[in-house]
């Protein structure tokens, strides 16, 4: 009987193309998301590969200034240099200049006396003005002065040193570092700087928990949504009256959903590895500024993806339990879609204040507490397997957790009549009623 | 003899709202027994205290002998409930959704496959039984869930308001449906509707029903000769309003 029933609520979900759009959106959207973002990527590099244009305002007109612009002219590859002739007379209007020649990427202020501050071999005064013409993502086009400025100290610092015998690579980095980075909690060591290789696995730990939201909010959505049909198209009064226990609808409901959302969440996984590796590959092209690397989640030990696994599955056991209970609870698909945002605030709160927490610094009961509640749970599991180590007593939390998801399906399923039903929906109705009632300024 | 089925003083309160009002009926085996009132009147309530959905504030009801409250599970084995505007589940074809209900009550064997085969002869869509339900009609939607109730041979088919919202054609079909089962097959059938004039084309016994009170219950003729009116809605209106024209 039972089996008939899970059947048909497989059926009915799985042949919705409503219920599965937003999983199939998360499929597709995903990778196409990666994709677009990588344009605007690799636009930024070859911005970065043209020469820069840059306009060269001369108001000291020394010896040392002329020599300045003859170096840069001497880069063409790098830098595409004219002279912008301007008296020395007048006060200088940047934003005039600037309007004239908008085809610039930056104009180059020599200062008066920038000669004797050379020759003085003191701080040079230099004016950069960066004129900024669209404003991308990744910002390539307004960081490019560095370029320019980082050739003028070059320059410079080339000159100051002239007969000194000391070269100014060495001045400028004395120490050949080598950084390495070890990750206190998993226990290993990594090449490189520490800041880079927190970025890196934070921006895996920080993407993966908005899929899991995703995916959960989804799950919840479908379930009391199909719960809520029941209600509304009066096909629950029919099944209420089948001799059958009422925990087998509640059951097969559930089960039903949570098989649906198995298939879904799978389909959206894959979306989102996609999304990865198509951001991975973006980020490789772009040699400069960035390291990050967000499938390094991926290349993770095979116990903590079983951990996760598991426990990705209590979370849909869970979702789909408290949608089912959601739908039970409302006489329409109106009335669920009210009672669901807030709750899915409820449920979901903790767990995205548990991706910007550490975790690991939690006290043992706050510790037991967060891995025992489902979508909490599986929000701790993706940060520390990516940032820490999971704790040697996870399977017993696991074990509480699934307890607690059936004891909701056991509660729930105490409650399945019609009579209770239908009183504890009406509740809910007057409840959104008084609030509709609230907002419009009427009098309870 | 055991009564199919016997409601007595039933009282249903809803919060301070009282539905029913100590109604008392019985209905015998293989009779098709209607339930006549306006919208509002219990009806409803009534039926669905009789199919184990609600439970009675005060009074009894039994079943084939058996308590809607205490051996509601026993009760559920041996009856059928069809709700007034049930849906159906729109991405099952009705095929599927009939054979459904066949597994839920025989499981899968001789018993499961001869109910199915019932139903779809009481159903009659021909090819339409394959396509999903929401391509179909009101009307179909209604004989599917009509053939789900009585495909099961319950002792006690209770169908609320069967023809509500149904064309002249389809309500039509509907009742000549419910009269040759319930001839042929000699089951009890509990019929509910506002429409006096079709519970009188049905049933030869009857409960007349208002504000949660039973006006008058017996069998139509009898009805009919002792209050000297012609057909159910001037009996009614002359059980409300003392006068077929006041």
């Amino acid at each position: 009987m039972l089996k008939a029933l899970i059947s048909k609520e497989f059926k009915e979900l799985i042949r919705n193309p409503q219920i599965m759009i937003g999983f199939i959106l998360s499929a597709v959207l995903m990778p196409l998301m990666g994709f677009a973002i990588t344009i605007p990527m690799k636009e930024a590099v070859q911005q970065i590969a043209q020469p820069l244009n840059v306009g060269v305002i001369d108001l000291d007109s020394s010896f040392p200034s002329r020599q300045l612009f003859n170096f840069l002219n001497s880069v063409p590859q790098a830098l595409k240099v004219r002279l912008l002739n301007v008296s020395a007379q007048a006060p200088l209007n940047l934003t005039k200049i600037a309007e004239e020649n908008i085809d610039l990427d930056l104009i180059l202020v020599i200062p008066k006396g920038y000669g004797s501050m050379v020759m003085n071999r003191t701080f040079v005064k230099l004016q950069y003005l960066v004129i900024v013409k669209s404003s991308g993502f990744f910002g390539a086009n307004t960081a490019r002065y560095t370029i320019l400025e980082q050739m003028i100290d070059n320059y410079l610092g080339a000159i100051y040193l002239q007969g000194t015998g000391i070269q100014l690579e060495i001045v400028k980095d004395p120490v050949r570092a080598n950084i390495s980075t070890f990750m206190a909690r998993k226990g290993i060591l990594l090449e490189g700087d520490p800041s880079q290789i927190l970025s890196s696995l934070s921006f895996a730990a920080f993407l993966l928990p908005l899929a899991l939201f995703t995916i959960a909010a989804t799950v919840i959505q479908m379930s009391s949504t199909s719960m809520a049909v029941e209600n509304e198209e009066k096909t629950l009064e029919t099944l209420l009256t089948l001799p059958i226990p009422r925990s087998y609808i509640l059951m097969a409901k559930l089960l039903g959903s949570f098989m649906v959302s198995i298939i879904g969440s799978v389909a959206s996984l894959i979306g989102f590895v996609a999304y990865f590796y198509t951001f991975d590959i973006a980020l490789q092209s772009v040699k400069q500024g960035f390291s990050i690397k967000t499938t390094s989640l991926l290349s993770l030990d095979y116990t903590n993806m079983l951990y996760l696994f598991a426990s990705i599955i209590i979370t849909l056991f869970f979702t789909a339990a408290v949608g089912t209970i959601v739908g039970a609870l409302s006489k329409d698909t109106r009335v669920a879609s009210t009672i669901l945002g807030p709750t899915v605030s409820f449920i979901m709160i903790p767990a995205f204040v548990i991706a910007f927490m550490d975790v690991g610094s939690l006290s043992p009961i706050y510790k037991a507490l967060v891995y025992s509640f489902p979508i909490v749970q599986t929000m701790a599991v993706l940060k520390e397997m990516v940032l820490g180590s999971l704790p040697a007593e996870l399977p017993v939390y696991m074990g509480f957790s699934v307890v607690l998801s059936i004891a909701l399906l056991y509660a729930s399923s105490k409650l399945f009549s019609l009579e209770t039903l239908s009183r504890l929906q009406r509740k809910v109705s007057s409840i959104r009623f008084l609030r509709k009632r609230g907002s419009r300024g009427g009098s309870p | 003899m055991i009564k199919a089925v016997q409601v007595e003083k039933l009282v249903k309160a809803f919060g301070d709202f009282l539905a029913l009002r100590g109604i008392t009926f019985t209905v015998e085996e293989g009779e098709v027994f209607g339930l006549v009132g306006p919208n509002g009147a219990g009806k409803t309530t009534t039926f669905r205290i009789i199919a184990t959905l609600l439970l009675p504030t005060s009074g009894h009801v039994t079943i084939c002998g058996k308590d809607v409250v205490k051996e509601a599970n026993e009760i559920r084995k041996i009856i059928s409930y069809l709700p007034e505007d049930a849906g159906t589940y729109r991405f099952l074809t009705g095929y599927e959704y009939l054979k459904l209900m066949a597994e839920v009550y025989f499981g899968k064997g001789k018993d499961a496959e001869e109910a199915l085969e019932l139903g779809i002869k009481i159903a009659g869509l021909g090819e339409r039984l394959y396509d999903k339900m929401k391509n179909y009609s009101k009307g179909m939607k209604r004989r599917i869930q009509l053939a789900r109730a009585l495909m099961i041979m319950p002792r006690v088919a209770i169908l609320d308001e069967p023809t509500a919202g149904l064309d002249v054609l389809h309500a039509k079909e509907i009742r000549n449906t419910i009269k040759e089962f319930s001839r042929t097959h000699s089951i009890t059938v509990l019929v509910s509707s506002h429409n006096m004039n079709e519970i009188q084309d049905i049933c030869e016994k009857i409960a007349v029903i208002n504000e949660g009170v039973i006006l008058e219950e017996g069998y139509v003729d009898e009805l009919l000769d002792k209050h000297s009116v012609d057909n159910l809605e001037n009996l009614f209106i002359k059980l409300v309003k003392g006068d077929v024209y006041a």
